[in-house]
């Protein structure tokens, strides 16, 4: 087989594939510019005409930008959190690769099984004296994605040779300077994927912010939604364009980090 | 270099991020009163910092997702611009919201106002021991029917909306009945007859959802008016103290089957297992099927589908003789939490609302029947108007059955409704073994509960 | 390295802080609902709860329901963790090929993750419902017997349950395998070219060797996100038709329902104790395939 041949199955098949992705998106989002009766429907049809009106009146109506304000402050901050707590664990358990380590490995491990349980945490909170803090929504958050962080962040330096780490301490380097300065760059792609995966989790979470914090200062973009949810009609077309707005910063975050995810990535790299 | 230092001062930002929360807790923690009122303290400090700013006063309420009308939030827009008054309003959504009110009362941290079914909130809630006695506001002496919020004790401790919540029967497009040259049936037999014709020409004769909540008002409509409302409140009195099983009412196991009977003669649509809601909603407005089982508010979203569908609605009994027609206690309204800091605030603000001032805002996009005599609900909607006549303006109407055993609801829509879908998907229950089956979960769950007597 | 200068490098406190957080805000959290499940603990008597030792798990596993959940989550896991892994290795190998508008495709593998659950049960329902997409697809290409009611039976909604899930993770399983792949260093497979390997030989002793470590992430992440799904199943199915679908999670969401907290984090601390035992043996199984560079 020829080179171009082969190709051209490679496409092929992305594309046939592509289209299993493409069609719920698109009826999200032609969805949120439909009339109501329109978008009851589910289909895949374009609307007859574009509703604006509709992302008009999510935004008027959804108290949105207090939203992407107070979702920003929990997000920002638990992630920055995720992430440097993550590594500097992630580091130590797989460089030290000693029964200390391992054993805060399957303590790691552990979270990833466990279930995070809504009224203890609650009552803990509340004990705590954090209850209708930010500061309750965003330990609580960091805490349930750690164990994802910690574990992935161990298995990624596993793949970075030593030798880098030693030359960084012939250099002086401490152990700090050699987390964030050296290793954390090599990271990129790992940091990265983990930036995005916490923030996801956190930004779509609306269970633990609406038990954490009751004021409405507080709420966060993903109740939104909820306002064009209600229990007897629902206005899908309302629900679509509050989607879209909820996705979006999420999706342009993607967009913006996924470059260096795969950075340095060239063709030779890798021959499947 | 430039990283290192990005590194540092974002390190030292947590610290001093997570020492100011360090610091917040330890103040708060030595200034609280009490083990159980320390998020209370927290949030009356922010309302005092507030109000010596701006002179505003602040209340905090919790109010289920599908009751946050546009009305409401008018009459708290109103409030806040006229009054200076802020309702800060947490919306939770409907699924969680009961779970989240106990939390929330049991822990001694609740909302001053709480919004839920006024009176079914009095049996989940005991009343007297976590809601304010409004039985001396001056709001009371207007209500319409003051027996509707009025707990067991004689005390009234919720302020309700309306006064007639809503009332179920069948909702029908007038325009498909037409087609299949059929009218109104008075009797359950010709009901049946009416289903037949309906099915000939093609159509789907009733249109029933997934959705667990839906088929079940067939059956507790029609609980409600085989038994009769007395014998009703027997039989909730006698079952919850396990005096009696569900099983000892044979009324009940009949209007299962006639229910089944209904799917085994085919006529509901053949995808009630999986169809949506939303399916049933439009499959009345455009006419692919005929009826519909449930609250008026069914119909009203019908027209919001469709506003061209040509919709009625009317009442059946499966047991034939009984002209009534069963209400949904469901009236929205708000509770208030017994040691709310804000007491005069909220008392304040109820009286308000009581009035024509606030109280019509309520009804201008959704005209209702108003609790308050003074109160204009709006025209009653099309739609409604036979069955006003004939039924509520008669006082011909009684509660559903659900109503009489309001604390099982939980219950009820983790087993009892999932076997009202189940029966008839897999043809494996007739009523006897659909309510012998819920007598085992409802002993299991009052043991779990540990209520006396099981 | 000796051992002293191990810990001077990479000392342990480093690991205090995540270790401090993650412990307090979650761990000390589950102990508590731990100790709670031997309890009769409920909503309505919150601060109460009287001692009853084993009844809440005799209770569950007696009740048949329950049974058929854990069956159904241990169902799902095996199935969706196989699928995400074959499929996510799939598409990472297919992304990493040089073709114009790969970013493209790379990005729209991955999106479904970004969703809510919420809104992929929604759209699902619209596609899978009686007349909905796929069916009118049947349709229209003259196969009409295909069509049915996808989410009104048991085996046909369980299927399309683990599709979807795989649908919305195996981008996210190619991410992981996409990095893993960066970090093979170039030179073996240069040298490996160099002695005439083929490019399934180079495959079989390169790739997947070095992958290991991708492998018992992609592996332990996608059997314990099995065990726990809970989001999906309730926005596509409740859990029906009936009980048919229900998973351990949605099971104790349904306890947690009714306000029975001990029956619920019973229920909870089952679940957790399944998971543990099946991750740990994985991972030890999987670590030992790994290999360093």
């Amino acid at each position: 087989m020829t080179k171009k041949k082969n190709k051209f199955w490679i496409v092929l098949i992305v594309l046939l594939i592509s289209s299993v992705y493409i069609i719920p998106i698109l009826m999200m989002v032609f969805g949120s510019f439909k009339t109501q009766g329109e978008a009851l429907q589910m289909n895949l049809r374009l609307p007859k005409s574009f509703q604006w009106q509709n992302y008009r009146h999510v935004i008027e109506t959804g108290g949105i930008l207090r939203g992407y304000r107070n979702s920003f402050i929990i997000t920002v901050f638990s992630v920055i959190m995720v992430i440097i707590f993550g590594s500097m664990t992630g580091v130590i358990i797989s460089r030290r690769g000693d029964k200390k380590g391992r054993g805060l490995y399957y303590y790691f491990v552990f979270g990833l099984t466990a279930t995070m349980q809504m009224v203890t945490t609650y009552a803990l909170i509340l004990k705590l004296n954090l209850y209708g803090t930010y500061i309750s929504t965003i330990l609580v958050l960091t805490a349930i994605n750690l164990p994802f962080a910690v574990i992935t962040f161990s298995s990624y330096v596993k793949g970075i040779p030593r030798e880098i780490d030693e030359a960084a301490i012939v250099d002086g380097c401490n152990a700090f300077q050699l987390i964030f300065k050296i290793l954390l760059p090599i990271m990129k792609p790992i940091t990265i994927t983990n930036l995005i995966i916490a923030a996801i989790g956190i930004w779509n979470n609306f269970q633990i912010p609406l038990y954490l914090m009751s004021s409405s200062e507080k709420t966060t973009i993903p109740m939104m939604i909820f306002n064009f949810y209600g229990l007897y009609s629902r206005d899908w077309n309302y629900v679509f364009a509050a989607l879209v707005i909820t996705v979006l910063p999420i999706v342009i975050l993607y967009l913006c980090l996924q470059k260096y995810i795969v950075e340095g990535m060239t063709s030779g790299a890798v021959k499947g | 270099m430039k990283k290192r230092r990005v590194m540092a001062l974002l390190l030292s930002t947590l610290m001093v991020f997570s020492l100011a929360a360090c610091g917040t807790s330890g103040t708060s923690g030595t200034s609280g009163s009490g083990g159980d009122t320390q998020g209370e303290a927290s949030e009356t400090k922010e309302s005092e910092a507030k109000e010596e700013a701006g002179k505003t006063r602040k209340i905090t309420a919790l109010v289920q997702q599908s009751r946050n009308f546009d009305g409401l939030q008018n009459m708290i827009k109103k409030l806040e611009d006229e009054e200076n008054i802020k309702v800060d309003v947490q919306v939770v959504p409907d699924d969680e919201s009961l779970n989240m009110i106990k939390m929330k009362l049991n822990s001694g941290e609740s909302p001053d106002i709480i919004d839920y079914n006024v009176p079914a909130i009095y049996d989940i809630v005991n009343p007297e021991e976590n809601f304010a006695d409004m039985s001396n506001e001056d709001w009371v002496d207007k209500l319409k029917i003051p027996d509707n919020v009025t707990a067991d004790d004689g005390k009234i401790y919720g302020f309700p909306f309306l006064s007639v919540p809503g009332v179920h029967g069948f909702i029908y497009n007038k325009d498909v009945f037409e087609e299949c040259n059929v009218s109104v049936p008075t009797t359950w037999e010709e009901f049946l007859d009416v289903c037949q014709k309906i099915k000939d020409s093609g159509k789907t004769p009733i249109h029933m959802p997934k959705d667990t909540w839906v088929p079940q008002i067939l059956m507790t409509d029609n609980f409600a008016k085989a038994l009769g409302k007395d014998a009703v409140e027997d039989f909730s009195e006698k079952v919850m103290k396990n005096e009696a099983k569900w099983t000892d009412v044979p009324e009940l196991a009949e209007v299962i089957d006639q229910y089944l009977e209904l799917y085994e003669k085919g006529y509901i649509n053949t995808d009630f297992a999986s169809a949506t809601y939303d399916d049933s909603i439009l499959a009345v407005a455009e006419g692919n099927a005929a009826m519909h089982f449930n609250g008026d508010f069914f119909a009203a979203s019908v027209l919001e589908a469709n506003p061209d569908a040509n919709i009625g609605m009317f009442s059946m009994s499966m047991t034939d003789g009984v002209d009534v027609m069963t209400e949904n206690m469901s009236s929205a309204g708000f509770v208030v939490y017994k040691n709310s800091k804000n007491l005069d605030t909220v008392k304040e603000v109820l009286n308000l609302w009581s009035t024509p001032e606030y109280a019509n805002l309520y009804f201008e996009d959704r005209p209702a029947f108003p609790a308050m005599k003074d109160v204009d609900g709006g025209d009653v909607p099309e739609y409604l108007q036979d069955v006003n006549e004939k039924f509520i303006d008669s006082g011909k109407v009684i509660p559903e059955f659900n109503y009489s055993v309001m604390d099982l609801n939980s219950l009820f829509e983790s087993t009892l409704y999932v076997y009202y879908v189940d029966a008839p998907a897999k043809g494996n229950m007739n009523g006897q073994q659909v309510m012998e089956k819920f007598q085992g979960d409802f002993e299991q769950y009052m043991k779990d509960q540990g209520t006396e007597g099981f | 390295m000796n051992k002293k200068l191990l810990s001077k490098v990479y000392p342990m406190w480093l690991g205090i802080p995540a270790g401090l957080v993650y412990t307090v805000f979650f761990i000390i959290p589950i102990i508590t609902a731990f100790f709670y499940s031997f309890t009769n603990w409920n909503m309505d008597q919150m601060d109460s709860p009287t001692f009853t030792g084993l009844t809440n798990f005799i209770n569950l596993f007696q009740d048949e329901i329950f049974l058929h959940s854990l069956w159904n989550t241990v169902l799902f896991a095996f199935s969706t963790t196989i699928l995400k892994t074959v499929v996510g290795l799939l598409l990472a190998l297919l992304i990493v090929q040089k073709f114009r508008g790969n970013s493209i495709f790379r990005t729209l593998f991955y999106l479904p993750c970004v969703l809510s659950c919420m809104i992929v049960g929604l759209l699902f329902t619209g596609i899978l419902k009686q007349d909905g997409l796929l069916n009118k697809f049947f349709i229209s290409i003259g196969q009409p017997n295909i069509a049915r009611d996808w989410l009104g039976s048991y085996g046909t909604a369980m299927f399309w349950i683990i599709i979807i899930e795989v649908w919305m993770w195996a981008g996210f399983t190619m991410f992981l395998f996409i990095s893993g792949l960066q970090s093979i260093p170039r030179e073996y497979y240069e040298s490996a070219q160099i002695d005439g390997a083929s490019t399934w030989m180079q495959f079989k002793k390169i790739t997947l060797p070095l992958l290991a470590p991708s492998f018992t992430v992609v592996v332990t992440f996608n059997i314990t996100g099995g065990l726990k799904v809970f989001d999906l199943v309730y926005s596509l199915t409740g859990g029906g038709p009936g009980f048919d679908t229900q998973v351990l999670s949605t099971y104790t969401y349904r306890a947690f329902g009714m306000g029975l907290l001990g029956k619920s984090s019973a229920s909870a601390m089952i679940l957790s104790l399944f998971i543990v035992g099946v991750t740990f043996a994985l991972n030890k199984f999987l670590r030992s395939k790994e290999v360093d560079i």
